[in-house]
């Protein structure tokens, strides 16, 4: 057959294409399972870095555990220790979370176009200390349990993200849920850590150095009154600041302005208060959720 | 290249032809990928797959290829091996693939892919177009894996995620060279690469 006739042509593009597409979608869908494994087995190793810091001199334990553990030992340990419910973040209730809900990814849904958010950051960019332009209602709580040497660990784990200098930083921050019991005074910080950001490499992308993360377990979150006290600050005084990350201002103010706005009213704040005076029905939601 | 042999198909690539070094393709990947050496050998392997088996593609339905539509048809095959390929290293290297992100998938772009599918595989041989393939991967890989030592050693005193030059942020003694994990240094380090080729090659000068 003559290779330069329109038929031809036809004929092979048509093969070609026939061909070519088997090979993709057989290979999407043979590995679909593994990809998705992969991807909550990541956001859970990312939620137990927030929970247990790495610098901690008590916590080797568990620097071993989110290194070395294979995605079903992570898999496992969520299952034991880890729960995992979502919370309007209007009114500060517990949603109730099916075994649909399991994959809501809260940053996907906040920039749903057909969404109507009880809290339009549009109409009130002073609010939106964050940088995030647009806030879903419904994000997920993590609370990590676990027992070392008979002492009760309660951590409560929250997504939280905001702009800093040339993008968005996406992370975790961890506050022990036992001290936020006794008051917001004594709440305190067991872990910040960040899994997404693309700031400049040696500056502001120091969010990640170790070093600096091992700044946060301890300091105070609120005052007696829930505001939120917690932030980066140059030569900080006092249990609320940490160092500012030198020569990246504006991703420092970054992590500080999500900080307020997260575990602010507009945030977190509302679910804290409500967990706090005990007007929730604590527990109520599904176990093992994978969200984050 | 009357009658190439399947040996200078894959060695020539590496110094004496070098797709970046000489012919200045695949520019931005080199860039953009090179910060650590993990990440760098995972393109690497993804490259050198993509390349080779496109290459052995495209030469094996060559006579069948019309020519009006050859380029179209070549990008077919090469989108889809990057496809699959970027689908293995999500399931495989999950945190790896974070790390290269867009970059497995602009593959398809890269020159290096294109040009050995129209310039040698649509006139050779399947085994030796793969050759082909194979050695412009290797070439590609060499200088790439050059510029990554480099960045990642003097960049954040690191090989391969190993600690060799503690970094005085973490309470060691090595300054990291901030410039090293900027875009820009691939650059420098690939002029000075090709400056120093052309040292001991003057032939690959051009103008000479």
């Amino acid at each position: 057959m003559p290779r330069e006739t329109t038929r031809h042509t036809f004929v092979v593009s048509l093969v070609l294409c026939l061909v070519c597409s088997f090979l993709v979608s057989g290979a999407a869908v043979a590995l679909r399972d593994l990809q998705e494994e992969n991807q909550t087995a990541s956001r859970r190793r990312n939620i137990l870095m927030a929970a247990f810091p790495r610098e901690l001199p008590d916590e080797d334990s568990f620097a071993e555990f989110y290194n070395s553990r294979s995605v079903s030992g992570i898999a496992e340990y969520f299952r034991d220790h880890v729960e995992s419910f979502r919370v309007d973040l209007h009114d500060g209730e517990i949603v109730e979370t099916t075994d649909a809900d399991r994959d809501y990814d809260q940053v996907k849904a906040a920039r749903d176009p057909g969404l109507k958010p009880k809290l339009d950051l549009r109409q009130n960019p002073q609010r939106d200390l964050a940088g995030i332009k647009a806030r879903e209602d419904v994000g997920w709580v993590h609370v990590v349990r676990d027992d070392q040497e008979g002492v009760g660990v309660e951590t409560i784990v929250l997504p939280i993200r905001g702009y800093g200098l040339w993008s968005t930083l996406k992370g975790f921050v961890a506050i022990d849920g036992k001290a936020l019991a006794r008051g917001p005074g004594e709440a305190i910080v067991k872990g910040l850590t960040y899994y997404e950001h693309k700031e400049t490499p040696g500056l502001g992308g120091e969010v990640d150095n170790p070093a600096w993360k091992a700044k946060w377990p301890g300091r105070r979150v609120f005052d007696a009154e829930w505001n939120v006290k917690l932030q980066v600050t140059k030569n900080p005084v006092g249990d609320f600041g940490v160092d500012a990350l030198t020569g990246a201002t504006i991703t420092s103010t970054g992590v500080s302005r999500m900080l307020k706005f997260w575990l602010g009213n507009d945030g977190y704040g509302k679910y804290l208060r409500k967990r706090v005076s005990g007007v929730l029905s604590a527990g109520t939601a599904g176990r093992g959720g994978s969200g984050g | 290249m009357a009658d190439p042999k399947p040996r200078d198909v894959l060695v020539d690539p590496l110094f004496d032809n070098n797709p970046i070094a000489l012919q200045v393709l695949g520019i931005c990947s080199a860039l953009a990928v090179t910060t650590q050496l993990k990440p760098t050998l995972v393109m690497c392997a993804a490259v050198i797959f993509v390349v080779a088996c496109s290459n052995a593609s495209v030469s094996l339905i060559r006579s069948q290829i019309p020519s009006r539509i050859r380029i179209i048809v070549q990008m077919t095959i090469i989108a889809s091996l990057v496809i699959v390929v970027d689908q293995v290293i999500q399931a495989y290297a999950f945190s790896v693939s974070q790390q290269l992100s867009v970059f497995v998938g602009l593959i398809i772009t890269n020159c290096i892919v294109m040009g050995r599918a129209e310039g040698f595989a649509m006139k050779n041989g399947v085994a030796l177009s793969f050759m082909d393939g194979l050695g412009n991967g290797l070439g590609y890989s060499l200088i790439l894996l050059l510029v990554a030592f480099v960045r990642e050693l003097f960049g954040s005193g690191k090989l391969y995620g190993i600690t060799v030059l503690p970094l005085t942020t973490e309470g060691g003694w090595y300054e990291a060279n901030g410039l090293l994990l900027l875009p820009p240094s691939a650059f420098f380090l690939i002029g000075l690469t090709i400056w120093a080729l052309r040292t001991w090659k003057p032939e690959q000068v051009e103008g000479s």
